[in-house]
Formats: C-alpha cells, structure tokens, sequence
C-alpha cells in the first residue's frame, strides 16, 4: 500500500516537473555503477538550479552499445536531445549530420573555448567544427598494488618508468609455489575486447616509436616493425612468466583486486572506484616508457542532436556548459577518477585540495601533455575487433606477431579503401 | 614606555601578517541561505590573514563537510590587487528539518540548524503508546544541543521531558511510570573528533508502588568520532560515561564502547563493538544499564540482565547490495545491505562460570529507504525475537 503511495508521488512529482519546466531534455549516456550517483547528482543539481530546463538522464549501455542504440533512434525517429558519446565515436554520426554544429553557441561564448584543455578540446573537432564538449575524458595510468611492493621489499613510492624497469620489478612480484605454480604475477596488461576494444594495447605500439594508422588514416600501419615490436614485448610478458597468459581482462581485474596481480594498466576513470573497493594500498603513475613517453587519451563528450528545436539547441548548450564548468568538471574528477577537463580547474585551489585527500588523483593530471587521442574514424569499432582478435591470435599462439598484425592491416586497409569510394 | 614600544612592535608585526603576500584577506560565502556566515568561518577556524595553506584549507573544507550541514563545499581564490586573495566558499545547504519517530516520547520534529547558528532543535509530543495502543496526550520533549555552538568548539545540550504512563518492562516487574527529566550539559570539542562533555541530570520519578523519588546526577562523557585512516578502509570511534548519583541516591554507572569498522574488499564489511557496563550501588531504574534491549544484547527478554558488570562483544558482517541485488560498488549504489550478527555477553552473577555467558546469533537486513535505515533483525538467544528499528 505505501509502495503504491509511493510510486503514485513520484508520478505526480515527475508529471508536475514535466509540465511546469518550460524545455525538457532526454540525455543519454554511459555511466553505469559507481560513475551514475556521480552524474545523478550533477543533473539534479542542475535541475534545481534551472527551473525553466529539466533534464532526464537514461542510462543507454557502454559506449558501442549506445551508438548502436543511436543509430536505432535515427531510423524510428525517437532520438534523445543530448547524448554522451566516446570521443572516438562523435566522427560516426558527423558523417550524416546528425550532431549538432557548435559553433554558434562558441563564437556567442568564446571563454567557453578557451578554458577546455588544448588536448581535449582537439578530440571534440571535426572538419573544424566542434560537435561536443569534452566531459568525462581519462588517460590510461598505471594501476600498481602498494602492499606487494612492500612485501617485496621494493619502494612502493617508486612505481617502474620504464618497461625494462617494469619487467625487471614484474619478475620480483611473481613468486611461485614450491610445486612450481605461480601464485602472484608482476604484472598483467590486459586489453579489452569489447567496449573500448584495443584500448589498453595503443600505447604500447605509441610507446614503441610506432603508429597504427598514417595522418590521413588512409592506411594502418600495424604491419611495421615498431607495433610488430610492441607485440611481441607483449606476448614475451606471458612467455617470461610473469604475466598471466590464460586470463580475459575481467578475469585479470578480479585477480589484481585480490591481490594475485601487483600491476596493469587501467583508466583513471576508475581510480575512485578502486580507492572505494580495493583491499589494499593502491599506487598510481605514469605509464612506462620506452621509446617515447607516452599514454592514451579516451573517455566522453557531450553532444547535442542535429534534430533538435533552436529552443531545445539552447537549453540543452546551457545543460552541457554547466556540466563541464570548473566547479563540476572538479566535482565529478574528485568522484569518479576522469579528468577535468578546464584549464581553469587545473589552476585551482580545489584541485590542490582533491589532491590532498586523494594523492592517487594526481598523477593522472600529470600525464595530460604524454595523452594521445585514440585514432577516429567511422568504422573503429569493427577495426579495433580485428586489432583485438590479432593479439588475441597471439597471445593463444595461433599467429606469429608479424602474420597477426600483417593480416589485421590488410583486413583495415580493405575497410579504409572502402569507405574512400563511399 | 617598554609596555608602548613592546605594542608598536606587535601592532606592527600584526600588520605585517595581514597584508603579506600570499595571505586570505577575506572570505566570501556563497549558497548560504540559512547557515551564518560567522557560523562557517567558525567552522572553517578562519583567521584573517591566514597564509593560502592547503593543508589548513583541506581541514578547513573537511570541517564544514563533517559538520553535517552541507551536502556539497567547493573553494576558490580570487587574487586582489596587492597580492593577497579573496577566499570564495560555495555551500550546498542539506535539508535541516527532519520528522522524528520515537517509541517513548513519540513523533517529533528536528531543526538542525537553528537561525543558522549550528544548533539543533527537537520537540516531541507524545500522542500514542504501543501495547495496549492508545491515543492519548502523554507530555512532551524538546531539546537544544550543539556539538559546535556557533562553529565554535563548545558543545551544549539542554533537554527538558515531561512524559506520563511510560510503560516499564523487566522479567519480574511490569508498571507504568511518569517522568519529568531536565538535562543541562556544557562541553568542548578538543579536536575535529574528540570531545568532552559534562552534564547534570535532574528526575523526578513516580511509579504506583512508590510516591515518588528524584535523581540528581553528574556525568562525564569523553567522545572520539569516527576516525578513518589513510587508506579508507577503517574507521575506529569510542566513548567513556560515567555518572554519579548525587544527594539522597548513591550510584555509579560507567559505560564505555568501542566500535570499528573494516571494509573487507569491495564493499563488503566487518563491524565490531565492545561495551563494557558497571552498575554499581543503589543504582535508580531509570538510570540503570540493562542487557536485553534493542541497543545491545539480543534474544533474550526485555532488559533481562541488570548486573553489576557485564559485557558485550558484537561482531557483524555486511554485504552491501543495489537494488537489483547485484553486489553494490559504493555507499551510494547500496539498497540493502544483509548482516550476519554474532553476539556475546558476559553477565557478572553469582560465581564465575559458563552461565554468566550469554551467545546470541542474528540475520538482520538493513533497507535505505528515502526515509531513513529500516532495519528488522531476527536473533536467537534464549528465544527466537524480532526487532525492527528505524534510523
């Protein structure tokens, strides 16, 4: 009986708040588990501070499963008014338009353009002409478990700068039974193959001196010797032992959390969520390097549909500037581990404060100028499966490294011809 | 002479920190609707002058956070002309009227910051008694306390309780009682979480077996809140009370409880508690600690234990779930969280033995709900018992 109390309130309260607000917005977006309390709070406080627009934000999947459900939207004719999309996949629905120009709503505020993050602001500009804001951007750090550092009597403040460093601190984490059986392993660079697939694996290529596509991204480059190279480094991780050869990268998350696996990279989109779940002492840095210093830059960005009515277009520019402005773009970075993405917050007090309670926050603002966007194009979810599937052939040892990544760049190749006749 | 040249020096020094570089000439508060500004620069220990420190800013932002009253504190500096800065403060104000529910004094309402001056208020009427249920008018309760009176490090507490036919329930003795209670109490906070405080407790007390008696009392209380550590896994809090009954009642009664809590892995926890209780001389009923209530042993009859000495230990575990019952991943993800309870008492009675040992186990299932915790629990200790409570 409370319950239908309850839920007769809520629809009461929604219908009143539908009516009265003069625009209402539909967001789609991303963020599932611990990200979604974070961005709750960011509309809601949205809402109570701008009467005349309420927004209601649907969780829509993982990224790929969002742009699919967005091409759906497209062909029945009910799309959202503003959509978080990964930054990779903007330049899928600019091809037809179906983003919104944001031009106008910038030269009307330039300081809006300005204060975003050089970097970031690169990643949302297509044809020169930007189609989102930069929200929830990430860059892949080095996760590393403090304890076993200890443990193994290493400086838990002196985290591995180089892969030649990694290896060799990787081989003092593995131990091993008496029987033989490795119970710890150093180290696991795990590379996901679903949302985001290939994620984990681009800097190591990037790290290598290498490219994986050329400037015009007419051709891949996977085929050369620097990814080449990187690929097999990769796979003598596993050979060597100290990297566990059998495990998927969920498998791997699970066994790095209980402690079996002292370092991986993971996304500092995730460093709250681990603080709040690890049993243990969690160390961040920089990734190591090789060649080059480098990282991958990914994550979201906020965009409005092309189809929507001016009033609406207005509304929702507001919605999204207020999500990324200094105070909230700091709010969700001390929340959930994604940068933020102002220069303006970068100089702030608050951010000096963040760091404070939350050291392991740093140095992922730290390794901003080393992030590289992922490469764009309008088929990378399909190219990143087959760069995916080609370590994975590896790494089961079907393929050498240079038949895996010879056939995954005649495979791309073909696609990116394909869509130059389009 | 000395005494003017000593004051010119100082004054002058003064100055100097006031208008060095790098200095907070002043603080702006926004988002404070009801909250005094005094009141948050109390909180915050601002000092005109104050060197930009983050160190003392984060403790400074912890404070107001931890004070209860703000949702959300977001700090920015503005530069001024000659160097120094504006500290600019943005608060979310919480909600600080709340309904109260409470079996004894029954429903109420609390005001947590009264005029905006960190004080809170409580007021209970009691209209309705539970078995037999009754609709009546049964006196009243109000109540000011402040655990930082004005954001100062003084505490306080007044309470004053006029409630009639409150029902009095033991293994031998079952009667109604009317209670008039006053309590004053003046404390400090010695730190951000620790404090002191001494209260003095008046009753007056009749019953149908006796006319009436008072009880006047002098207590102390030491507090240490939760304390996390650096890695966020643990917190440890711990309190000591001792009162003395005074004038024509001679009694001592001393509890002191410890509780910590460890985050296992993920979300799921331990939480332990150790209270130790000393009723010592001719100690009233309504100021006697009893084993057997909602509070503290469970499975056993309504305040079925009154020894001497007597402790609990009490150890649950915790597995946080959302709402569809997968496995929460934050606090604020969590909807039910189920908890296996172990309970131990040692009741002093009679000679040392295993009969002075008191086990109980329990299932309790705490429910968020946009009111409140709804917590039912079910233990088995001498009897099998259900308890429900809201918090």
């Amino acid at each position: 009986m409370k319950r239908s109390f309850l839920v007769l309130f809520m629809i009461i309260l929604l219908v009143t708040t539908l009516t009265f607000a003069n625009v209402t917005l539909v967001f789609w977006h991303s963020m599932s588990d611990y990200q979604k309390p974070a961005l709750d709070r960011l509309v809601s406080e949205f809402n109570a501070t701008h009467p005349n627009i309420h927004v209601v934000a649907i969780y829509e999947g993982n990224y790929d499963q969002t742009v699919t459900k967005l091409k759906a939207a497209f062909l029945s004719g009910n799309t959202p008014d503003v959509v978080q999309l990964n930054i990779e996949h903007l330049r899928i629905f600019t091809a037809n338009h179906q983003l919104l120009d944001l031009s106008k709503f910038i030269s009307e505020d330039p300081s809006v353009k300005s204060d975003f993050i050089n970097s970031f602001w690169k990643t949302v500009v297509i044809n020169g002409k930007p189609y989102a804001l930069p929200f929830n951007i990430s860059c892949l750090m080095l996760f590393y478990n403090k304890d076993l550092f200890r443990k193994a009597g290493l400086d838990p403040n002196k985290p591995p700068k180089t892969w030649k460093e990694m290896e060799k601190i990787a081989k003092k984490l593995t131990i091993r039974a008496p029987n033989g059986r490795i119970i710890q392993y150093g180290l696991f660079w795990g590379v996901s193959g679903e949302d985001t697939a290939f994620y984990q694996f681009e800097p190591l290529i990037w790290q290598n001196g290498g490219r994986i596509f050329n400037s015009s991204m007419t051709k891949c480059l996977v085929d050369q010797p620097p990814a080449v190279g990187a690929l097999k480094t990769w796979k003598s991780w596993f050979k060597e032992g100290i990297s566990p050869a059998n495990m998927n990268l969920q498998e791997g998350i699970q066994a790095f959390m209980m402690g079996k696996i002292a370092m991986g990279p993971m996304t500092s989109g995730g460093i709250r969520y681990a603080l709040d779940n690890l049993p243990w002492d969690l160390g961040v840095a920089m990734l190591p390097s090789h060649k080059a210093t480098v990282t991958t830059l990914g994550g979201g960005s906020l965009a409005i549909l092309s189809n929507v009515s001016p009033k609406k277009q207005k509304a929702a520019w507001e919605f999204i500037k207020w999500m990324t402005n200094t105070k909230n773009t700091l709010y969700w970075y001390e929340n959930t581990g994604y940068l933020p993405v102002r220069k303006s917050a970068l100089n702030s007090l608050q951010i000096k404060i963040i760091w404070k309670r939350f050291p392991q926050l740093k140095p992922a603002v730290e390794a901003i100028p080393y992030a590289r966007p992922r490469p764009v194009n309008v088929d990378i979810i399909e190219i990143r499966h087959i760069l995916f599937n080609a370590i994975e052939e590896v790494r089961h040892g079907i393929k050498t490294p240079e038949e895996a990544f010879k056939d995954a760049a005649q495979k791309i190749d073909k696609i990116l011809k394909s869509e130059e006749t389009k | 002479m000395k005494k003017v040249i000593l004051s010119l020096i100082f004054i002058f020094l003064f100055s100097l920190s006031i208008f060095a570089a790098n200095s907070i000439v002043s603080v702006q508060v926004q988002g404070n609707t009801c909250t005094k500004k005094f009141v948050i620069l109390n909180l915050m220990n601002y000092k005109k002058g104050m060197k930009v420190d983050i160190d003392k800013l984060a403790a400074a932002q912890t404070a107001l956070e931890s004070s209860g009253l703000f949702s959300n504190v977001y700090m920015s500096l503005k530069a001024t002309s000659n160097d120094n800065y504006v500290l600019v403060v943005s608060v979310e104000e919480k909600n600080h009227i709340s309904p109260l529910f409470d079996l004894e004094k029954g429903i109420g309402v609390e005001e947590s910051d009264l005029f905006g001056f960190e004080i809170k208020a409580k007021a209970f009427l009691r209209c309705f008694r539970f078995s037999p249920f009754e609709l009546f008018l049964g006196g009243y309760s109000i109540g000011l306390s402040s655990r930082r009176a004005f954001g100062t490090p003084f505490s306080f507490e007044l309470q004053r309780s006029e409630l009639k036919k409150l029902p009095w329930t033991a293994p031998n003795s079952n009667f109604q009682y009317n209670l008039l209670r006053t309590t004053t109490g003046m404390g400090y906070m010695l730190n951000e979480n620790a404090g002191i405080m001494i209260r003095y407790v008046y009753e007056d007390i009749s019953t149908p077996t006796t006319t009436h008696f008072t009880v006047n009392a002098l207590s102390l209380e030491i507090r240490v809140y939760p304390v996390q550590n650096e890695n966020n896994r643990n917190y440890t809090w711990w309190e000591l009370y001792v009162e003395h009954g005074m004038n024509n009642i001679n009694y001592t009664v001393g509890t002191a409880n410890v509780e910590f809590y460890h985050r296992i892995i993920g979300q799921i926890y331990f939480r332990s508690r150790l209270y130790g209780v000393l009723n010592y001389g001719n100690v009233p009923f309504t100021r006697k600690i009893y084993f057997g209530d909602t509070y503290n042993l469970k499975g056993y009859d309504t305040r079925e234990f009154g020894a001497p000495l007597m402790l609990l230990s009490t150890l649950r575990i915790g597995m946080p779930l959302t709402s569809t019952f997968g496995i929460s991943k934050s606090p604020e993800l969590t909807t039910y969280t189920p908890e296996l309870i172990s309970q131990l008492a040692f009741v002093k009675r009679g000679n040392f033995g295993l009969e002075s040992f008191k086990p109980s186990i329990g299932l309790g299932l705490k429910i968020n709900t946009p009111f409140g915790n709804f917590e039912p629990e079910i233990f088995y200790g001498k009897k099998l018992e259900l308890y429900l409570e809201m918090k």
